[in-house]
């Protein structure tokens, strides 16, 4: 069965290649919606701590602000220093 | 769970000394969270997450703060970051005057950011309960310029926080202010709410208890 507007299967894929334009165009023009943050893998309990333990073995960390800074300023190395709310090695 | 990548491992013991310190307590600024044993889940987030209960500041070895990156950072972006406080080091060692070491401070802050890829730029949008603390605040940088929206995102405001204090000394610098978004209490679990005034912080809305879920510290409204 045609009509006026073509036959109905061209009819239908006008419609859905318009509706694929709009979903397009507003996903592309909406900047301000909140984006997915890329994420590393979800670690669970066990991995978490295994993790803890490689940064300890593979960073000697200072506990003490002053002899962190003397020893940058020993060794010409600028510091890294972190700030936590809890401990490093024990959770918050 | 950024400072155990490998990459980032072998990036910061090959170029920093590093120490840390526990603020919980001790500093005005720091944030409140509910316990998180070390065996608890690590999730994921975005980059600025939890600015006020984690600090990574990068001093250069004078005593001059060179960075400031609050919260959770991505391993890629930390790195990108890493590589660009390598070449501040650069410029604050250099035998030009402190005027002119200032002036490219800044600028350097300022075109680092301008040329942050759309991932990182992406990847550093202000959470829920962050975003409406930011809508309520007169006046706050991560408003736009142009229709005032709280659409601006950490890592573009961080650098111009930066930009504004030059090679300022460690004792000098006003890290209360520079980590001063969002709201002081963070929930790994989501857009969490909470009254930090009187402390106590409830469970999120929309939201209940997971079985087998680490649940401790929630408190009941009211």
């Amino acid at each position: 069965m045609t009509s006026i507007f073509g036959h109905p299967r061209i009819i239908l894929g006008t419609i859905a290649a318009v509706l694929v334009v709009s979903i397009m165009a507003t996903v592309t023009m909406a900047d301000d919606r909140p984006l997915t943050p890329r994420s590393i893998p979800k670690f669970g309990g066990t991995e978490v701590v295994q993790r803890v333990e490689t940064m300890f073995s593979g960073i000697k960390w200072h506990g003490e602000f002053e002899q962190a800074m003397a020893q940058a300023a020993e060794q010409g190395k600028p510091l890294f220093w972190l700030q936590v709310v809890g401990k490093l090695d024990g959770g918050l | 769970m950024t400072l155990s990548e490998p990459k980032v491992i072998e990036k910061l013991s090959k170029n920093f000394v590093c120490g840390w310190r526990n603020i919980q307590g001790v500093e005005t600024y720091a944030g409140k969270s509910h316990d998180h044993p070390v065996a608890s889940s690590a999730l994921h987030t975005s980059n600025g997450a939890g600015g006020r209960n984690v600090q990574m500041l990068f001093v250069a070895p004078s005593g001059n703060v060179l960075h400031c990156l609050p919260g959770y950072w991505d391993p890629d972006g930390f790195v990108h970051e890493v590589d660009f406080i390598l070449e501040l080091a650069k410029l604050e060692s250099s035998e030009l005057s402190i005027l002119e070491k200032r002036d490219q401070f800044q600028l350097a802050h300022l075109n680092h950011a301008a040329h942050h890829s759309e991932q990182v730029v992406k990847d550093s949008s202000l959470q829920g309960f962050d975003k409406m603390r930011e809508e309520k605040a007169e006046g706050s940088d991560f408003r736009r310029k142009t229709d005032g929206a709280v659409m601006r995102t950490v890592d573009q405001v961080m650098h111009e926080r930066m930009a504004r204090r030059p090679l300022l000394n460690m004792s000098r610098f006003d890290i209360e202010n520079v980590v001063d978004y969002g709201t002081r209490f963070y929930d790994k679990y989501g857009d969490g709410c909470c009254d930090l005034e009187k402390g106590k912080p409830t469970m999120p809305k929309n939201d209940k208890m997971k079985p087998g879920k680490y649940q401790g510290g929630w408190k009941k409204k009211g």
